[in-house]
Protein backbone atom coordinates (compact mmCIF):
# COMPACT_ATOMS: atom_id res chain seq x y z
CA UNK A 1 0.00 0.00 0.00
CA UNK A 2 1.10 3.69 -1.09
CA UNK A 3 0.83 6.79 0.87
CA UNK A 4 -1.75 7.96 -1.20
CA UNK A 5 -3.52 5.00 -0.78
CA UNK A 6 -2.97 4.92 2.85
CA UNK A 7 -4.35 8.62 3.37
CA UNK A 8 -7.69 7.65 1.29
CA UNK A 9 -8.71 5.18 4.12
CA UNK A 10 -8.14 7.04 6.97
CA UNK A 11 -12.03 7.74 6.70
CA UNK A 12 -13.22 4.74 6.83
CA UNK A 13 -10.28 3.65 8.77
CA UNK A 14 -11.55 5.39 11.91
CA UNK A 15 -15.22 4.66 11.49
CA UNK A 16 -14.08 1.11 11.17
CA UNK A 17 -15.93 0.41 7.55
CA UNK A 18 -13.31 -1.25 5.72
CA UNK A 19 -12.61 -4.81 5.82
CA UNK A 20 -10.30 -6.51 8.46
CA UNK A 21 -8.07 -7.37 5.72
CA UNK A 22 -7.88 -3.50 4.59
CA UNK A 23 -7.23 -2.75 8.24
CA UNK A 24 -4.24 -4.35 8.71
CA UNK A 25 -2.54 -3.09 5.80
CA UNK A 26 -3.56 0.70 7.08
CA UNK A 27 -1.84 -0.46 10.35
CA UNK A 28 1.06 -1.84 8.92
CA UNK A 29 1.64 0.93 6.39
CA UNK A 30 0.90 3.75 9.36
CA UNK A 31 3.90 1.66 11.32
CA UNK A 32 6.27 2.08 8.46
CA UNK A 33 5.63 5.62 7.05
CA UNK A 34 5.81 8.22 9.51
CA UNK A 35 4.80 10.45 6.96
CA UNK A 36 1.31 8.80 7.00
CA UNK A 37 1.28 8.19 11.24
CA UNK A 38 1.80 12.23 11.33
CA UNK A 39 -1.01 12.38 9.11
CA UNK A 40 -2.84 10.31 10.85
CA UNK A 41 -2.36 12.08 13.91
CA UNK A 42 -3.74 14.64 12.55
CA UNK A 43 -6.88 13.24 11.43
CA UNK A 44 -7.58 11.40 14.40
CA UNK A 45 -7.20 14.77 16.33
CA UNK A 46 -9.41 16.65 14.09
CA UNK A 47 -12.29 13.81 14.04
CA UNK A 48 -11.93 13.15 18.03
CA UNK A 49 -12.29 17.17 18.03
CA UNK A 50 -15.09 17.06 15.88
CA UNK A 51 -17.18 13.81 18.21
CA UNK A 52 -16.41 15.98 21.21
CA UNK A 53 -18.13 19.08 20.38
CA UNK A 54 -20.84 20.21 23.43
CA UNK A 55 -24.14 19.42 22.61
CA UNK A 56 -26.36 22.86 22.76
CA UNK A 57 -29.00 22.42 25.19
CA UNK A 58 -32.67 23.20 23.80
CA UNK A 59 -33.89 26.30 25.34
CA UNK A 60 -37.02 25.68 28.04
CA UNK A 61 -39.29 27.58 26.41
CA UNK A 62 -39.08 25.93 22.83
CA UNK A 63 -42.17 23.57 22.49
CA UNK A 64 -43.98 26.76 24.20
CA UNK A 65 -43.04 28.98 20.99
CA UNK A 66 -43.40 26.45 18.43
CA UNK A 67 -47.08 25.87 19.89
CA UNK A 68 -47.53 29.55 19.69
CA UNK A 69 -46.46 29.48 16.27
CA UNK A 70 -48.62 26.64 15.39
CA UNK A 71 -51.51 28.35 16.35
CA UNK A 72 -51.24 31.81 14.64
CA UNK A 73 -54.27 31.82 11.92
CA UNK A 74 -53.76 32.18 8.58
CA UNK A 75 -53.07 35.44 6.77
CA UNK A 76 -51.26 36.28 10.36
CA UNK A 77 -48.39 37.80 8.90
CA UNK A 78 -50.91 40.12 6.59
CA UNK A 79 -52.76 41.16 10.09
CA UNK A 80 -49.51 41.31 11.75
CA UNK A 81 -48.34 43.94 9.21
CA UNK A 82 -51.47 45.94 9.06
CA UNK A 83 -50.88 46.45 13.22
CA UNK A 84 -47.33 47.84 12.23
CA UNK A 85 -48.93 49.87 9.66
CA UNK A 86 -51.25 51.29 12.02
CA UNK A 87 -49.43 51.17 15.20
CA UNK A 88 -47.02 53.92 12.93
CA UNK A 89 -49.32 55.88 11.26
CA UNK A 90 -48.99 54.52 8.37
CA UNK A 91 -52.43 53.66 6.86
CA UNK A 92 -52.70 57.14 5.63
CA UNK A 93 -49.24 58.08 4.24
CA UNK A 94 -50.25 54.47 1.90
CA UNK A 95 -53.50 55.74 1.09
CA UNK A 96 -52.17 58.91 0.06
CA UNK A 97 -49.22 57.06 -2.35
CA UNK A 98 -52.06 55.07 -3.65
CA UNK A 99 -53.85 57.71 -4.69
CA UNK A 100 -50.79 59.98 -6.22
CA UNK A 101 -50.27 56.88 -8.08
CA UNK A 102 -53.68 56.50 -9.34
CA UNK A 103 -53.74 59.88 -10.27
CA UNK A 104 -50.45 59.99 -11.89
CA UNK A 105 -51.88 56.91 -14.06
CA UNK A 106 -54.74 58.70 -15.03
CA UNK A 107 -52.88 61.51 -16.35
CA UNK A 108 -50.28 58.94 -18.52
CA UNK A 109 -53.66 57.44 -19.65
CA UNK A 110 -54.87 60.46 -20.56
CA UNK A 111 -52.02 61.89 -22.40
CA UNK A 112 -51.40 58.69 -24.22
CA UNK A 113 -52.52 58.29 -27.58
CA UNK A 114 -55.02 56.27 -27.29
CA UNK A 115 -58.05 58.55 -29.48
CA UNK A 116 -56.76 59.29 -32.83
CA UNK A 117 -59.34 61.10 -33.67
CA UNK A 118 -58.86 63.49 -30.61
CA UNK A 119 -55.50 63.74 -31.69
CA UNK A 120 -55.14 64.65 -34.65
CA UNK A 121 -58.18 67.35 -34.15
CA UNK A 122 -55.89 68.50 -31.20
CA UNK A 123 -52.76 68.55 -33.58
CA UNK A 124 -54.52 70.65 -35.98
CA UNK A 125 -55.58 73.43 -34.04
CA UNK A 126 -51.65 73.36 -32.99
CA UNK A 127 -50.71 73.72 -36.29
CA UNK A 128 -53.18 76.44 -37.08
CA UNK A 129 -52.27 78.35 -34.07
CA UNK A 130 -48.29 77.78 -35.31
CA UNK A 131 -49.38 79.47 -38.81
CA UNK A 132 -51.55 82.04 -37.34
CA UNK A 133 -48.42 82.88 -34.65
CA UNK A 134 -46.08 82.89 -38.57
CA UNK A 135 -48.47 84.88 -40.21
CA UNK A 136 -48.44 87.52 -37.38
CA UNK A 137 -45.07 87.35 -37.15
CA UNK A 138 -44.34 87.62 -40.46
CA UNK A 139 -46.63 90.48 -40.73
CA UNK A 140 -45.76 92.62 -38.63
CA UNK A 141 -42.22 93.50 -40.60
CA UNK A 142 -43.57 96.45 -42.68
CA UNK A 143 -42.41 95.71 -46.05
CA UNK A 144 -45.10 97.53 -47.82
CA UNK A 145 -45.96 101.32 -46.36
CA UNK A 146 -48.93 102.15 -46.45
CA UNK A 147 -50.67 98.74 -47.24
CA UNK A 148 -52.94 97.43 -44.68
CA UNK A 149 -51.38 94.08 -43.14
CA UNK A 150 -53.28 91.03 -44.12
CA UNK A 151 -53.95 89.86 -41.10
CA UNK A 152 -55.83 93.03 -40.24
CA UNK A 153 -58.34 91.74 -43.16
CA UNK A 154 -58.47 87.91 -41.07
CA UNK A 155 -60.59 87.13 -38.30
CA UNK A 156 -58.86 85.44 -35.82
CA UNK A 157 -62.03 82.74 -35.09
CA UNK A 158 -61.18 81.79 -39.16
CA UNK A 159 -57.77 80.84 -38.28
CA UNK A 160 -58.22 78.85 -35.02
CA UNK A 161 -61.42 76.45 -36.68
CA UNK A 162 -59.67 73.04 -36.95
CA UNK A 163 -59.16 72.87 -40.30
CA UNK A 164 -60.88 69.11 -41.62
CA UNK A 165 -57.86 66.57 -42.24
CA UNK A 166 -58.56 65.80 -46.14
CA UNK A 167 -55.84 64.42 -48.68
CA UNK A 168 -54.72 66.90 -50.87
CA UNK A 169 -53.69 65.43 -54.45
CA UNK A 170 -51.68 68.13 -56.66
CA UNK A 171 -53.60 69.84 -59.92
CA UNK A 172 -51.61 70.47 -62.83
CA UNK A 173 -52.21 74.73 -63.34
CA UNK A 174 -52.83 74.50 -67.23
CA UNK A 175 -52.58 77.53 -69.16
CA UNK A 176 -55.37 79.28 -70.83
CA UNK A 177 -56.39 77.78 -74.37
CA UNK A 178 -56.24 81.50 -75.29
CA UNK A 179 -52.72 82.00 -74.29
CA UNK A 180 -50.00 81.83 -77.10
CA UNK A 181 -46.62 83.57 -77.83
CA UNK A 182 -45.81 83.47 -74.16
CA UNK A 183 -43.39 86.11 -73.32
CA UNK A 184 -43.13 85.10 -69.76
CA UNK A 185 -41.66 81.82 -67.77
CA UNK A 186 -42.99 81.16 -64.81
CA UNK A 187 -40.45 80.37 -62.45
CA UNK A 188 -42.29 80.02 -59.42
CA UNK A 189 -45.17 81.22 -57.37
CA UNK A 190 -47.20 83.16 -58.69
CA UNK A 191 -47.82 81.98 -61.92
CA UNK A 192 -47.44 84.69 -64.91
CA UNK A 193 -48.74 84.50 -68.53
CA UNK A 194 -48.55 86.42 -71.35
CA UNK A 195 -51.62 87.03 -73.71
CA UNK A 196 -50.84 89.06 -76.39
CA UNK A 197 -54.72 89.23 -77.60
CA UNK A 198 -57.03 91.21 -75.36
CA UNK A 199 -58.44 89.83 -71.94
CA UNK A 200 -62.38 89.55 -72.46
CA UNK A 201 -61.97 91.80 -69.07
CA UNK A 202 -60.92 94.80 -70.95
CA UNK A 203 -63.62 95.47 -73.20
CA UNK A 204 -65.00 97.21 -69.78
CA UNK A 205 -62.19 99.49 -70.03
CA UNK A 206 -62.97 101.19 -72.69
CA UNK A 207 -59.77 102.22 -73.64
CA UNK A 208 -57.23 101.05 -76.51
CA UNK A 209 -56.02 97.30 -76.44
CA UNK A 210 -53.06 96.58 -74.07
CA UNK A 211 -49.88 95.71 -76.08
CA UNK A 212 -49.15 93.28 -73.64
CA UNK A 213 -51.56 90.76 -70.51
CA UNK A 214 -50.08 90.08 -68.06
CA UNK A 215 -52.25 86.92 -66.16
CA UNK A 216 -51.58 86.90 -62.29
CA UNK A 217 -52.67 83.42 -60.89
CA UNK A 218 -51.57 84.33 -56.85
CA UNK A 219 -52.84 82.39 -53.91
CA UNK A 220 -51.76 85.06 -51.89
CA UNK A 221 -53.76 88.00 -51.13
CA UNK A 222 -50.80 89.82 -49.69
CA UNK A 223 -48.80 89.58 -52.96
CA UNK A 224 -51.33 90.85 -55.42
CA UNK A 225 -51.90 94.00 -52.60
CA UNK A 226 -48.04 94.39 -52.83
CA UNK A 227 -47.95 94.28 -56.31
CA UNK A 228 -50.59 96.62 -57.22
CA UNK A 229 -49.29 99.00 -54.45
CA UNK A 230 -46.06 99.16 -56.26
CA UNK A 231 -47.68 99.46 -59.83
CA UNK A 232 -49.63 101.95 -58.25
CA UNK A 233 -46.99 104.11 -56.68
CA UNK A 234 -44.66 104.59 -59.65
CA UNK A 235 -45.89 108.72 -60.53
CA UNK A 236 -44.33 107.80 -64.66
CA UNK A 237 -47.12 105.18 -64.68
CA UNK A 238 -50.53 105.87 -65.35
CA UNK A 239 -52.88 103.20 -63.77
CA UNK A 240 -56.19 102.68 -64.51
CA UNK A 241 -58.68 99.96 -62.23
CA UNK A 242 -61.18 97.47 -63.57
CA UNK A 243 -62.76 94.55 -62.01
CA UNK A 244 -59.73 92.15 -61.39
CA UNK A 245 -57.55 94.40 -64.08
CA UNK A 246 -55.06 96.85 -64.02
CA UNK A 247 -54.37 98.55 -67.03
CA UNK A 248 -50.51 100.18 -66.80
CA UNK A 249 -49.58 102.33 -69.48
CA UNK A 250 -45.51 103.10 -68.89
CA UNK A 251 -42.45 104.74 -71.29
CA UNK A 252 -41.09 101.18 -73.18
CA UNK A 253 -37.58 102.06 -71.48
CA UNK A 254 -39.25 101.06 -68.14
CA UNK A 255 -40.69 97.96 -69.12
CA UNK A 256 -37.60 96.10 -67.19
CA UNK A 257 -38.70 98.18 -64.28
CA UNK A 258 -42.14 96.38 -64.53
CA UNK A 259 -40.68 92.83 -64.97
CA UNK A 260 -38.72 93.56 -61.92
CA UNK A 261 -42.06 94.46 -59.97
CA UNK A 262 -43.43 90.53 -60.45
CA UNK A 263 -40.26 89.86 -58.36
CA UNK A 264 -39.61 85.78 -57.53
CA UNK A 265 -41.61 85.06 -60.60
CA UNK A 266 -39.24 86.99 -63.36
CA UNK A 267 -41.06 86.99 -66.42
CA UNK A 268 -38.24 86.24 -68.57
CA UNK A 269 -39.47 88.14 -72.31
CA UNK A 270 -38.78 87.07 -75.26
CA UNK A 271 -36.45 89.22 -77.24
CA UNK A 272 -37.75 88.91 -80.48
CA UNK A 273 -41.35 89.80 -79.49
CA UNK A 274 -39.76 92.98 -77.79
CA UNK A 275 -38.17 94.37 -80.58
CA UNK A 276 -42.07 93.98 -82.13
CA UNK A 277 -43.74 95.75 -79.51
CA UNK A 278 -41.31 98.45 -79.68
CA UNK A 279 -42.13 98.46 -83.22
CA UNK A 280 -46.07 98.59 -82.71
CA UNK A 281 -45.36 101.30 -80.18
CA UNK A 282 -45.25 104.29 -81.85
CA UNK A 283 -45.44 107.01 -79.10
CA UNK A 284 -43.01 104.63 -77.09
CA UNK A 285 -45.48 104.18 -74.71
CA UNK A 286 -46.55 100.45 -73.60
CA UNK A 287 -50.07 99.62 -72.23
CA UNK A 288 -49.80 96.49 -70.09
CA UNK A 289 -52.63 95.08 -68.40
CA UNK A 290 -52.14 92.75 -65.12
CA UNK A 291 -55.25 90.77 -64.58
CA UNK A 292 -55.90 89.16 -61.31
CA UNK A 293 -57.27 85.24 -61.26
CA UNK B 1 -41.18 -5.08 51.69
CA UNK B 2 -38.76 -8.24 49.91
CA UNK B 3 -40.38 -7.80 46.56
CA UNK B 4 -40.11 -3.81 46.63
CA UNK B 5 -36.41 -4.23 47.14
CA UNK B 6 -36.38 -6.34 44.61
CA UNK B 7 -38.66 -4.46 42.31
CA UNK B 8 -36.51 -1.19 42.86
CA UNK B 9 -33.34 -1.83 41.12
CA UNK B 10 -35.07 -2.56 37.79
CA UNK B 11 -37.12 0.42 38.10
CA UNK B 12 -33.84 2.29 38.67
CA UNK B 13 -32.31 0.45 35.63
CA UNK B 14 -35.39 1.19 33.44
CA UNK B 15 -35.51 4.72 34.67
CA UNK B 16 -31.62 5.42 33.93
CA UNK B 17 -31.95 3.85 30.52
CA UNK B 18 -34.57 6.16 29.12
CA UNK B 19 -32.46 9.22 30.53
CA UNK B 20 -29.40 8.21 29.06
CA UNK B 21 -31.30 7.71 25.84
CA UNK B 22 -31.91 11.26 25.88
CA UNK B 23 -33.58 13.20 22.81
CA UNK B 24 -34.18 11.43 19.96
CA UNK B 25 -32.45 8.14 20.75
CA UNK B 26 -36.08 6.35 20.55
CA UNK B 27 -36.09 3.68 17.95
CA UNK B 28 -37.89 4.41 14.10
CA UNK B 29 -40.61 2.14 15.56
CA UNK B 30 -41.95 4.78 17.70
CA UNK B 31 -41.30 7.66 15.30
CA UNK B 32 -43.93 5.58 13.07
CA UNK B 33 -46.34 5.63 15.78
CA UNK B 34 -46.21 8.96 16.47
CA UNK B 35 -46.47 10.15 12.67
CA UNK B 36 -49.43 8.19 12.33
CA UNK B 37 -50.99 9.96 15.36
CA UNK B 38 -50.65 13.00 14.39
CA UNK B 39 -51.81 12.26 10.88
CA UNK B 40 -54.95 10.68 13.12
CA UNK B 41 -55.34 14.09 14.54
CA UNK B 42 -53.79 13.92 17.43
CA UNK B 43 -51.97 16.90 18.13
CA UNK B 44 -50.46 15.60 21.65
CA UNK B 45 -48.26 13.17 19.60
CA UNK B 46 -47.17 15.96 17.89
CA UNK B 47 -45.22 17.03 20.77
CA UNK B 48 -43.66 14.00 21.57
CA UNK B 49 -42.19 13.91 18.20
CA UNK B 50 -40.65 17.38 18.63
CA UNK B 51 -39.36 16.37 22.04
CA UNK B 52 -37.30 13.47 20.27
CA UNK B 53 -36.09 15.40 17.48
CA UNK B 54 -35.82 18.90 18.97
CA UNK B 55 -32.47 18.31 20.29
CA UNK B 56 -30.93 17.11 16.83
CA UNK B 57 -33.02 19.77 14.95
CA UNK B 58 -31.42 22.46 17.47
CA UNK B 59 -27.93 21.75 17.06
CA UNK B 60 -28.46 21.23 13.50
CA UNK B 61 -29.70 24.71 13.37
CA UNK B 62 -26.65 26.27 15.97
CA UNK B 63 -24.26 24.48 14.06
CA UNK B 64 -24.99 26.75 10.89
CA UNK B 65 -26.65 29.97 12.65
CA UNK B 66 -24.24 29.85 15.68
CA UNK B 67 -26.56 31.69 17.69
CA UNK B 68 -29.28 30.59 20.68
CA UNK B 69 -31.90 32.81 19.07
CA UNK B 70 -31.65 32.16 16.00
CA UNK B 71 -31.32 28.70 16.42
CA UNK B 72 -34.63 28.19 18.52
CA UNK B 73 -36.52 30.33 15.68
CA UNK B 74 -34.72 28.11 12.79
CA UNK B 75 -35.25 25.13 14.65
CA UNK B 76 -39.21 25.97 15.50
CA UNK B 77 -39.44 27.17 11.78
CA UNK B 78 -38.39 23.65 10.63
CA UNK B 79 -41.05 21.62 13.14
CA UNK B 80 -43.78 24.18 11.78
CA UNK B 81 -43.10 23.14 8.41
CA UNK B 82 -42.91 19.75 9.19
CA UNK B 83 -46.47 19.82 10.96
CA UNK B 84 -48.08 21.92 7.84
CA UNK B 85 -46.50 19.13 5.69
CA UNK B 86 -46.77 15.90 7.31
CA UNK B 87 -50.19 14.78 5.03
CA UNK B 88 -47.61 15.31 2.47
CA UNK B 89 -45.22 12.75 3.76
CA UNK B 90 -45.04 9.77 1.43
CA UNK B 91 -43.39 7.01 3.68
CA UNK B 92 -44.02 7.41 7.57
CA UNK B 93 -40.93 5.12 8.46
CA UNK B 94 -38.88 7.81 6.82
CA UNK B 95 -39.83 10.87 9.30
CA UNK B 96 -36.63 11.34 10.30
CA UNK B 97 -34.64 11.61 7.19
CA UNK B 98 -37.25 13.62 5.78
CA UNK B 99 -38.05 16.08 8.96
CA UNK B 100 -33.42 16.44 8.25
CA UNK B 101 -34.29 17.41 4.94
CA UNK B 102 -36.89 20.34 5.91
CA UNK B 103 -34.02 21.22 7.86
CA UNK B 104 -31.19 21.17 5.87
CA UNK B 105 -33.33 23.25 3.37
CA UNK B 106 -33.97 26.04 6.19
CA UNK B 107 -30.28 26.09 7.55
CA UNK B 108 -29.57 26.72 4.28
CA UNK B 109 -32.21 29.53 2.95
CA UNK B 110 -31.66 31.16 6.89
CA UNK B 111 -27.80 30.43 6.71
CA UNK B 112 -27.99 32.72 3.05
CA UNK B 113 -29.92 35.47 3.94
CA UNK B 114 -27.99 35.90 7.48
CA UNK B 115 -24.72 36.03 5.66
CA UNK B 116 -25.95 38.52 2.61
CA UNK B 117 -26.96 40.29 5.66
CA UNK B 118 -23.58 40.83 7.24
CA UNK B 119 -25.10 38.95 9.88
CA UNK B 120 -21.60 36.85 10.61
CA UNK B 121 -19.34 39.02 9.75
CA UNK B 122 -21.07 41.72 12.26
CA UNK B 123 -20.96 39.03 14.88
CA UNK B 124 -18.56 39.46 17.85
CA UNK B 125 -15.84 36.78 17.82
CA UNK B 126 -16.88 36.46 21.78
CA UNK B 127 -20.60 35.82 21.23
CA UNK B 128 -20.22 32.12 20.76
CA UNK B 129 -18.12 31.26 23.42
CA UNK B 130 -20.42 32.09 26.58
CA UNK B 131 -22.65 30.30 24.78
CA UNK B 132 -21.04 26.92 24.65
CA UNK B 133 -21.72 24.53 27.41
CA UNK B 134 -18.41 21.92 28.36
CA UNK B 135 -18.60 19.69 30.61
CA UNK B 136 -18.11 20.33 33.96
CA UNK B 137 -15.08 19.05 35.79
CA UNK B 138 -12.38 21.00 33.55
CA UNK B 139 -9.93 23.58 35.25
CA UNK B 140 -11.17 27.18 34.14
CA UNK B 141 -7.29 27.76 31.83
CA UNK B 142 -8.60 24.02 30.22
CA UNK B 143 -12.35 24.91 29.28
CA UNK B 144 -10.81 27.94 27.88
CA UNK B 145 -9.00 26.21 25.75
CA UNK B 146 -11.05 23.80 25.14
CA UNK B 147 -13.50 26.61 24.31
CA UNK B 148 -10.64 28.01 22.07
CA UNK B 149 -10.56 25.29 19.69
CA UNK B 150 -14.30 24.40 19.19
CA UNK B 151 -14.37 28.08 17.86
CA UNK B 152 -11.66 27.51 15.79
CA UNK B 153 -13.13 24.17 14.10
CA UNK B 154 -16.77 25.95 13.98
CA UNK B 155 -15.28 29.19 12.24
CA UNK B 156 -13.27 26.60 9.72
CA UNK B 157 -16.15 24.46 9.07
CA UNK B 158 -17.92 28.01 8.50
CA UNK B 159 -15.44 28.22 5.49
CA UNK B 160 -16.20 25.04 4.00
CA UNK B 161 -18.46 24.31 0.68
CA UNK B 162 -22.46 23.23 1.72
CA UNK B 163 -21.61 19.61 0.74
CA UNK B 164 -18.76 18.95 2.82
CA UNK B 165 -19.97 21.12 5.72
CA UNK B 166 -23.09 19.37 5.65
CA UNK B 167 -22.29 15.84 5.69
CA UNK B 168 -19.09 16.62 8.37
CA UNK B 169 -22.33 17.96 10.77
CA UNK B 170 -24.66 14.83 10.27
CA UNK B 171 -22.21 12.39 10.68
CA UNK B 172 -19.24 13.82 12.70
CA UNK B 173 -21.22 16.24 15.33
CA UNK B 174 -24.92 14.30 15.16
CA UNK B 175 -23.59 10.91 14.92
CA UNK B 176 -25.77 9.84 12.03
CA UNK B 177 -24.76 6.52 10.67
CA UNK B 178 -24.31 6.28 6.79
CA UNK B 179 -27.46 4.81 5.65
CA UNK B 180 -29.44 7.68 7.07
CA UNK B 181 -27.12 10.40 5.48
CA UNK B 182 -27.90 8.66 2.36
CA UNK B 183 -31.34 9.03 2.68
CA UNK B 184 -30.83 12.59 3.84
CA UNK B 185 -28.85 13.67 1.40
CA UNK B 186 -30.10 11.44 -1.34
CA UNK B 187 -26.83 10.04 -2.47
CA UNK B 188 -25.60 6.83 -2.86
CA UNK B 189 -23.75 4.92 0.38
CA UNK B 190 -20.20 5.29 -1.75
CA UNK B 191 -20.79 8.71 -2.13
CA UNK B 192 -21.20 9.40 1.40
CA UNK B 193 -18.14 7.74 2.47
CA UNK B 194 -16.09 9.40 -0.28
CA UNK B 195 -17.66 12.52 0.51
CA UNK B 196 -17.17 12.26 4.07
CA UNK B 197 -13.27 11.52 3.48
CA UNK B 198 -12.62 14.68 1.28
CA UNK B 199 -14.63 16.67 3.98
CA UNK B 200 -12.58 15.19 6.68
CA UNK B 201 -9.02 15.69 4.75
CA UNK B 202 -10.05 18.80 3.97
CA UNK B 203 -10.69 20.09 7.44
CA UNK B 204 -7.13 18.29 8.97
CA UNK B 205 -5.30 20.20 5.88
CA UNK B 206 -7.18 23.39 7.54
CA UNK B 207 -6.56 23.15 10.62
CA UNK B 208 -2.52 21.73 9.93
CA UNK B 209 -2.07 25.37 11.43
CA UNK B 210 -3.15 25.67 14.36
CA UNK B 211 -1.99 21.84 15.53
CA UNK B 212 1.53 23.21 15.17
CA UNK B 213 0.97 25.68 17.24
CA UNK B 214 -0.30 23.48 19.86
Amino acid sequence: MNCPDCQNQFSDFIDAEISLKLAHSVQSHLAECPDCSAEWLLFQQTVTTLHNFPSQRVPADFIIGLNEKLSQQPFAKLKGWLAFMTQHKLTATTALATLMVGVISAAVLQLSPLDSEQTLARKDVADNSTILALTLDKDQTNYYPGIPFLAQNTQSSQLTIPRNRVQFTPVKQSAPKTRHNSLLDSRGSPTLTYSATPHPSLSRLGTTSPDMVVTIHASSTAYQHALISQLTANRNWKTQISGNTLLVTLPYTQLVNLQHLFGPADPHINPTELSRLSKSSSASLLTVAVAFH
Amino acid sequence: MELFFLIAPLLLITAFSVNTQGDGDEGPDETTILVRAVLAGDKQAFNRLVILYQSRIYNLAFNYVKNDEEAKDLAQDVFVTAYKALPKLRDDTKFGAWLYQIGLNHCRNRYKRLKRRGYFTNKSLDDDESSLQLAGGETPEKELEQQRTIKLVRDTIATMNDSEKEIIMLRDLQGMPYDEISEILDIPLGTVKSKLSRARTSLKNKLKRFYSQM
